[in-house]
């Protein structure tokens, strides 16, 4: 009998520059992943499983991050195919822009726009708004089987990866709306330091995003959008030795050996957690 | 104290202006509607001088001397006081209508300010920059009323399919 591959299209925007590394660390957890122009037929992604928008500039961040990208034909289908078909959608960085922008991010109210990816906080001593760039840890703030994509992780796992944003600050002028995605699960990621702790410090927190979130879901947990890159922390080779902890170690012990290098790295577990919500729907079906 | 706009436009076309009247024309439905978008960084300069005609002045000197603002090489600027212009106003039939987009968190330009007062030397003089986009709106529609009703449902995005211009999670808005 054949193997069965769960297959995604992960969606190429004029400004995306996160496809390829995107695809090669879906392709290392068992997805097959077609790169899909933005511009193709929109009716021909019914015939996939999942989708993944992956990190860049779509249209170089004209108005804002992700609005324009958020009207094309495309975004409808996968809005429609999350909605009402249910099918994992993957936003990372700027496709979690996409996401919020095409209202399925924090979708209480699929379609309405409830939140913004803002502007990083000020910087006090530059005060200008600052494009980060560097590592950071994440704590699973949600149980893991409540969102397809951290089904494999431990409970409050902590792990590093990288960030890289100008607009990545979760914000909402809605009262109540914070409280209410802690009360649902929906926050599944929050910035801390490397034991875990949720401070909200510039070191800690790079963009000020309220309640330190990096990746929220949807309410039926198929829809997550996160600012950090899994992709680029997916192999031990792509992890700094500096990094305290296992992850650290593991890398500054693979130097030299490149088996070792093409491990898995913890970014891994969110595209494997996709795969294993990929595979019960072919296999429910 | 006296207050000037500062109003700094590209000389070729504005792509972001271009790309988001394709959106609203093509995607949005908008395409009978709105004829013409263009836009331009917008500054509020507050200046600690006695009259309009040396705010005038003064902003003209900052414009085209501080290389803060304007590129002579790629920029052309207007300086105006606010008000003057009629928002919404009428052109060849159409009518144009203004709207100022600001972050809510970030309208005051400390960094400008503070390069103004302290690098480039003109201490108490400048009492405060602050900056936003304005967005100009050329609309075939009835009157002044439909145009800010228009401006108002085109610029404030409040779901997928509505609105583009404003996310009113981390930016305000005002017809000036």
């Amino acid at each position: 009998m054949a193997q069965i591959t769960p297959r995604v299209a992960l969606i190429q925007f004029p400004g995306s520059n996160c496809e390829w590394e995107t695809k090669r660390a879906a392709e290392a957890a068992g997805i097959t992943c077609d790169v899909f122009r933005w511009n193709r037929d929109p009716n021909e992604l019914a015939a996939y499983d999942g989708y993944i928008i992956g990190g860049g500039f779509s249209y170089q961040d004209r108005v804002r991050s992700g609005v324009i990208a958020a009207k094309e034909p495309i975004c409808q289908t996968v809005f429609e195919q999350a909605t009402a078909n249910g099918k994992p959608v993957l936003g990372i960085c700027n496709g979690a822009q996409i996401l919020v922008e095409l209202g399925l991010i924090p979708g209480l109210e699929p379609g309405k726009i409830e939140m913004a990816l803002a502007p990083n906080r000020l910087d006090p001593a530059s005060r200008i708004n600052l494009f980060v760039c560097r590592w950071v840890y994440l704590k699973l703030a949600c149980p893991p089987d409540r969102c397809q994509f951290t089904a494999a992780m431990e409970p409050d796992f902590v792990w590093p990866v990288p960030v890289a944003h100008g607009e990545g600050r979760f914000t909402t002028r809605t009262e109540g709306l914070i409280e209410q995605l802690f009360d649902n699960q929906q926050v599944v990621f929050q910035y801390c330091d490397e034991d875990g702790n949720v401070i909200d410090s510039p070191q800690v927190n790079p963009n000020g995003a309220l309640a330190n979130i990096a990746g929220l879901c949807n309410p039926q947990g198929n829809v997550m959008a996160m600012m950090p890159h899994p992709e680029r922390a997916s192999f031990v080779r792509q992890l700094p030795g500096e990094l305290a902890g296992e992850w650290g170690r593991l890398k500054r012990d693979a130097w030299g050996n490149a088996q070792a290098m093409a491990a898995a790295g913890p970014g891994r577990l969110v595209f494997a957690s996709m795969r294993e919500a990929l595979m019960a729907r072919i296999v429910a079906a | 104290m006296q207050a000037v706009e500062l109003l700094v436009t590209l000389k070729i076309p504005d792509v972001s202006a271009l790309t988001a009247a394709n959106a609203l024309r093509r995607r949005m439905g908008y395409g009978d509607v709105l004829k013409e978008l263009t836009r331009a960084d917008y500054y509020r300069l507050e200046l600690n001088v006695e009259d309009e005609a040396q705010a005038r002045a003064l902003a003209d000197e900052i414009a085209e001397q501080t290389s803060l603002f304007v590129n002579p090489n790629k920029n052309t600027y207007q300086v105006r006081t606010a008000g003057e212009t009629p928002n919404p106003r009428q052109e060849d039939g159409l009518w144009v209508i203004d709207i100022l987009v600001t972050d809510i968190e970030g309208a005051a330009a400390p960094d400008l300010t503070e390069a103004l007062r302290k690098r480039l030397g003109y201490g108490e003089t400048v009492v405060e920059v602050q900056r936003g986009i304005l967005w100009s709106l050329k609309l075939d529609c009835a009157g002044p009323e439909e145009a800010k009703r228009l401006a108002e449902e085109i610029a404030v995005t409040r779901s997928r399919d509505r609105g583009l211009l404003v996310n009113p999670h981390f930016q305000t808005w005002c017809i000036p």
